[in-house]
């Protein structure tokens, strides 16, 4: 069980990465990209937080900065209670061991001249681990990802593409980590194989107690694999609740549109169904609108003269649910 | 009876490389008729995509080849083995087929509406001004704002929604009986999406037009599709309505797929997941071709199955423990 009384596992306060953006022969600053603006959240031990948005709204780049893979542009990432922005090169390698990254395309991520024993004992290798018996170990990972120990001597080429996403998730755990970060681990897979993995890291992470960050675009698998989730919206969360919460009482109008988009299987409902279909496309984040920077696409409030010049901030309407927006209240109305 | 648009009868695809002979296609019928829009699903390797292009006479031979047997008849013609200026004439002109990939189906050097243009010069030989203003009526039909402006702006300056737009627009300009859709929304966000399916369903109703959309997406088929063809392994494994596939699935493939699906609304902790992974085209496996992933192989299922027509019109099963009622065999 998950337990919120007790201090996070992960905190970010008002996180912000802005990449510049140059343009001439002397490469001069013209603007910045406002990929991440100000995002906060907590992620508690064995918990899974799901990071939706559609493509651009900052939730890699949020993924990135956190596990310092990208210097933050401002704000604060405090890791089992310590400064992740200040640590030196020791702390961040031991930082490194603890927290994983597990990354989409498991073809572009994994060295196609190493066989999959030789990748695995690298990473013990470069860590220190399993000194005594490496050859043990790396075949324990394996048959911890439900692959078998002859696959050891064969090449990632050799693999279909749900074992390949599994051998990702054995590098990522050879280090035995405690936090996974999961970038669309399975928006490549087929559903059938999809469920697999699935499946997968939700075994792991009752085994092994993991934390996951699991981002994705797909809302349907988010709900399913997250005990919360957080939408998020040019660089900004939008909206962050408890996984059933948000589904059936979405308060940003955004989430709404986006839930109402999902194609669902069910043909037997789908007239009767309320469908939001937003206009438009996302505003770039080089120059995001003024006020809340949903309101040139709300179906509701666009015109409203407060959205158009006040940022709204997330606030709580109930325990555990916030919501950006100026008529979260109202919202609920419209619903009826 | 009357004749469908289009009747594709035993196709047979046939790729013949250096590590053998990869049936991609292998026996694959169904009809479209006019005005409905058919859903083929299936997961990467099925053969949906092949069945879509050799429909066009779009597939390099070799190493494609179509076998012989393989019928495609489109308002009563023969497609298989048409010369070239008959595939010419028809590709656009009667039916069109748009694509997942929008940018690379644009050519980047001509602005959109030159391109736009040059289908209506070359199939409906129009004057330049004349193609110009369809153009910009089309950009506009599609729901592109400002399509004056567009008209004359390149690809890279389009979102993705946009571009596929653009492709609508093409696809539409020679007004068609049949659009083939291959996953026209898979590169596209949810929100974008929506909006381009909807677009796609209010088009095949103004304009008459059957729509063969191919996807991977269960989703996208209960949303738009009439009629759903499910195919596994180069061949057809059921067909029916929407609501017969979604509701009362008969192949166990189907109902695996349908299990697989993480839902909005009903959130199970555990998904039911097929095991193992989609067989290699060159060696199909004997018998029927899901048994070795099947949850309910037993007997029988290392005979070769065949598509069993059901007690109601249009269904039809590959499984032969769903019960016929007559035990005509329909491909």
């Amino acid at each position: 069980m998950i337990d919120r009384s007790a201090p996070p596992l992960l905190e970010v306060r008002n996180l912000k990465q802005h990449f510049p953006v140059r343009r001439g022969a002397f490469g001069k600053v013209v603007g910045q990209v406002r990929a991440v603006d100000g995002i906060s959240f907590d992620l508690w031990r064995g918990e899974t937080l799901g990071l939706v948005g559609e493509s651009g709204c900052g939730k890699s780049t949020t993924a990135r900065t956190v596990l310092r893979l990208l210097e933050a542009t401002a704000g604060m990432v405090w890791f089992d209670g310590e400064d992740v922005r200040a640590m030196g090169d020791e702390r961040l390698r031991a930082f490194r061991r603890r927290a994983q990254f597990v990354f989409q395309d498991p073809f572009g991520s994994l060295n196609p001249r190493l066989s999959v024993g030789a990748m695995l004992e690298e990473v013990l290798h470069v860590h220190d681990l399993a000194k005594k018996n490496r050859r043990g170990r790396v075949v324990e990972l394996l048959e911890l990802v439900g692959l078998r120990p002859e696959h050891l001597d064969r090449y990632p080429h050799e693999f279909s593409g749900g074992q390949r996403q599994r051998l990702g998730i054995a590098r990522a755990l050879a280090v035995e980590p405690d936090f996974l970060v999961l970038d669309e681990p399975v928006s490549a897979l087929d559903v059938s194989v999809q469920a697999q993995v699935v499946n997968l890291l939700d075994d792991l992470q009752q085994e092994l107690g993991l934390t996951y960050l699991f981002i994705a675009h797909d809302l349907a698998l988010v709900e399913h694999v997250s005990d919360r989730v957080a939408v998020m919206y040019l660089g900004q969360i939008v909206e962050v609740a408890d996984a059933r919460d948000i589904y059936d009482e979405p308060r940003h109008p955004y989430t709404r549109a986006l839930l109402s988009a999902v194609p669902r299987p069910d043909p037997v409902n789908r007239d009767s169904r309320e469908r939001i279909v937003l206009e438009g496309d996302v505003p770039s984040p080089v120059n995001p609108p003024t006020g809340c920077s949903f309101h040139p696409r709300c179906p509701h409030f666009g015109k409203d003269a407060q959205c158009k010049s006040e940022a709204p901030v997330l606030e709580s309407t109930r325990q555990g649910h916030f919501a950006a927006c100026h008529h979260q209240g109202t919202v609920v109305e419209i619903r009826g | 009876m009357r004749e469908s648009l289009l009747t594709v009868q035993d196709l047979r695809t046939y790729f013949f490389t250096d590590q053998g002979v990869a049936k991609a296609v292998d026996g694959v019928s169904f009809e479209v008729n006019e005005g409905e829009t058919l859903g083929i699903v299936g997961e990467s390797g099925c053969g949906k995509t092949v069945t879509s292009l050799s429909v066009l006479g779009l597939l390099p031979e070799p190493p494609a080849r179509i076998m012989d047997g393989s019928s495609v008849r489109f308002l009563g013609d023969e497609l298989v083995g048409a010369d070239e200026a008959r595939m010419r004439n028809l590709r656009g002109n009667e039916i069109s087929m748009i694509f997942q990939e929008p940018m690379s189906s644009l050519n980047p050097v001509y602005s959109v509406g030159d391109q736009i243009a040059e289908v209506l010069r070359v199939h409906r030989r129009i004057g330049r001004k004349e193609a110009r203003h369809e153009a910009v009526r089309l950009l506009d039909e599609v729901g592109i704002p400002a399509p004056d402006r567009r008209v004359d702006e390149y690809p890279h300056q389009l979102s993705g929604g946009m571009r596929q737009r653009v492709m609508i627009a093409m696809a539409l300009s020679c007004e068609p009986k049949l659009l083939i859709a291959d996953e026209p929304t898979t590169a596209l966000d949810v929100t974008i999406q929506a909006q381009i399916l909807e677009l796609l369903e209010e088009l095949s109703v103004n304009h008459g037009m059957a729509v063969l959309l191919i996807t991977h997406d269960l989703g996208v088929v209960a949303e738009v599709c009439d009629r759903v063809v499910v195919m596994y392994a180069g061949q057809v494994i059921e067909t029916g309505t929407v609501l017969e596939i979604f509701t009362e699935p008969t192949h166990p493939y189907t109902r695996g797929l349908l299990d697989s699906l993480p839902s909005v609304t009903d959130s199970g902790r555990r998904l039911n997941s097929i095991s193992g992974t989609v067989p290699n085209p060159v060696h199909w496996p004997q018998g029927c071709r899901f048994r070795e992933r099947c949850p309910e192989a037993g007997d029988g299922c290392e005979e070769e199955q065949v598509l069993v027509a059901l007690e109601t019109t249009g269904r039809s099963s590959r499984c032969f423990k769903t019960v016929p009622v007559n035990l005509t065999g329909a491909g």
